[in-house]
């Protein structure tokens, strides 16, 4: 099972280590020493997991766990840690991380809590949606294929994407942050404007005013919200 | 002291436990992995240099231990230069910058001095000017005379940070560090000083800090000639 790891450990030695046995597990690895800089890579890069130091220079590890946690409320966090008195595990825990490692650790141990975790993320993500009809529309977000107010047409594997992803968290703002790394989900990611291009794509297939949009909503300086009340129950499946 | 035993608590934890967590995850990785031979030369030598951090550390905590009472000082006739010139020669390769040696004498003997744990003292003074002064490009070694008091001055001035003036005496305190543990940008333990005051002070002489005026701070080290 590969990944994208976000490595925050400021002593060398350890990042060097662990960076190394990560690598040799088939991960691709991001690691850095600097407390000040871990926001804004995370914010520029898609990560599956972090593992995160607390005694960092300048940012302490719990501040920027939060800080993540306010950007993405998903991405399993790992604390990597020499503190191992029960109130700085409780203290971690409370700042929105999933597990809690005290150094020094056993290598095995923690590649796999690294796995168990990527697994349970990865299966709550690919539990999904089939299919799904709205107003006079639909989509089949494994077939590609959809039908839209002038009649039949194919989406792109990354309109299906986007589609599926607004439609599964229905009702609820999708920050632009979430979307880039859902669907484009690497380290590079294409500008915010990509994702209103292909809005406006949805209103034009699906809408039947594209100015006045019933379905595909815009929340100013958030993101989209995608509204429509179910024609039929929708087929899912579980992976 | 409770906040200063706190910090102690912290920071010889991360001290302690980070070489350690080094070594176990070098040896699991040599037990574990088909390593090239690249990989494990970086092995060995982070293993290595976490050994020594290691070794640095029980010897700071076993030397605090002693100073604090009951360490048997040998004292011979001992000469300020030779000793500043072999500790500059051990710090240098750790400093970008140059560290420069300033004295007004060839020579200047202190009849009471112990060499073992003054070579220690200044050795500790000058890695701290290191530590806290990384990116500037000079610090300065001056030996001077006070005929007036009869005794030498070392003085150690680096360009660096500072230390605030509220915090000037405390930093002498056993487990004193500045600022907060959690997010503290330097390493170590807090009993540098503590042990550098109380080896001053078995030598009857002083040693305090003051600001070097625009920028960094100067120590001080008097020790009687006689």
């Amino acid at each position: 099972m590969a990944g994208r790891i976000f490595l925050v450990e400021d002593e060398a030695s350890i990042r060097d280590a662990l960076k190394l046995n990560l690598e040799l597990e088939g991960y691709e690895v991001v690691a850095t020493g600097e407390g000040k800089q871990v926001l804004r890579i995370f914010k520029e890069q898609h990560f599956d997991i972090v593992l995160l130091d607390i005694m960092l220079p300048e940012v302490s590890g719990l501040e920027l766990c939060e800080q993540i946690r306010l950007v993405d409320i998903d991405v399993p966090i790992i604390f990597l840690t020499a503190k191992d008195t029960s109130a700085d595990k409780v203290a971690g825990l409370k700042r929105g991380a999933d597990d809690y490692i005290v150094k020094p650790f056993n290598l095995e141990e923690l590649l796999l809590r690294i796995q168990i975790l990527l697994r349970r993320s990865q299966g709550k993500t690919s539990t999904s949606l089939e299919s799904f009809e709205f107003g006079p529309n639909s989509a089949n977000f494994k077939t590609y294929e959809a039908v839209g107010k002038n009649g039949p047409f194919k989406l792109t594997k990354k309109e299906a994407m986007l589609l599926k992803l607004l439609i599964e968290r229905r009702g609820e703002v999708v920050s632009r942050q979430q979307i880039l790394q859902s669907v484009w989900g690497y380290d590079v990611y294409p500008s915010t404007r990509t994702i209103d291009n292909f809005i406006l794509s949805f209103r034009k297939y699906f809408e039947k005013e594209p100015k006045s949009p019933e379905f595909f909503h815009s929340v100013r300086g958030v993101g989209y919200k995608f509204v429509a009340a179910e024609v039929k129950e929708e087929k899912g499946v579980a992976s | 002291m409770a906040r200063q035993q706190q910090n102690f608590l912290l920071s010889i934890t991360h001290e302690l436990k980070s070489p350690l967590a080094v070594i176990q995850l070098t040896l699991d990785t040599f037990s574990k992995r088909q390593l090239t031979e690249e990989q494990r030369q970086m092995l060995t030598k982070n293993g290595l240099s976490e050994t020594e951090r290691l070794k640095k550390l029980v010897e700071d905590l076993l030397l605090a231990a002693r100073v604090d009472g009951g360490y048997q000082y040998s004292f011979e006739p001992t000469d300020l230069v030779a000793l500043a010139r072999q500790c500059i020669q051990i710090a240098a390769p750790k400093y970008k910058g140059q560290i420069d040696f300033e004295q007004e004498m060839d020579q200047a003997t202190i009849q009471h001095g112990d060499p073992k744990t003054l070579s220690f003292m200044l050795l500790n003074i000058l890695e701290n000017a290191v530590k806290y002064a990384k990116d500037t490009s000079q610090i300065v070694v001056r030996l001077l005379s006070n005929t007036e008091k009869n005794a030498y001055c070392i003085e150690v001035a680096d360009f660096g940070q500072g230390i605030p003036k509220l915090e000037r005496e405390q930093i002498f305190d056993k487990f004193y560090r500045i600022g907060n543990e959690d997010t503290r940008q330097t390493k170590g333990t807090g009993l540098g000083l503590f042990i550098a005051k109380e080896i001053v002070k078995a030598h009857r002489g002083n040693i305090f800090v003051r600001s070097n005026q625009p920028q960094g701070s100067v120590f001080t080290i008097t020790l009687p000639k006689t």
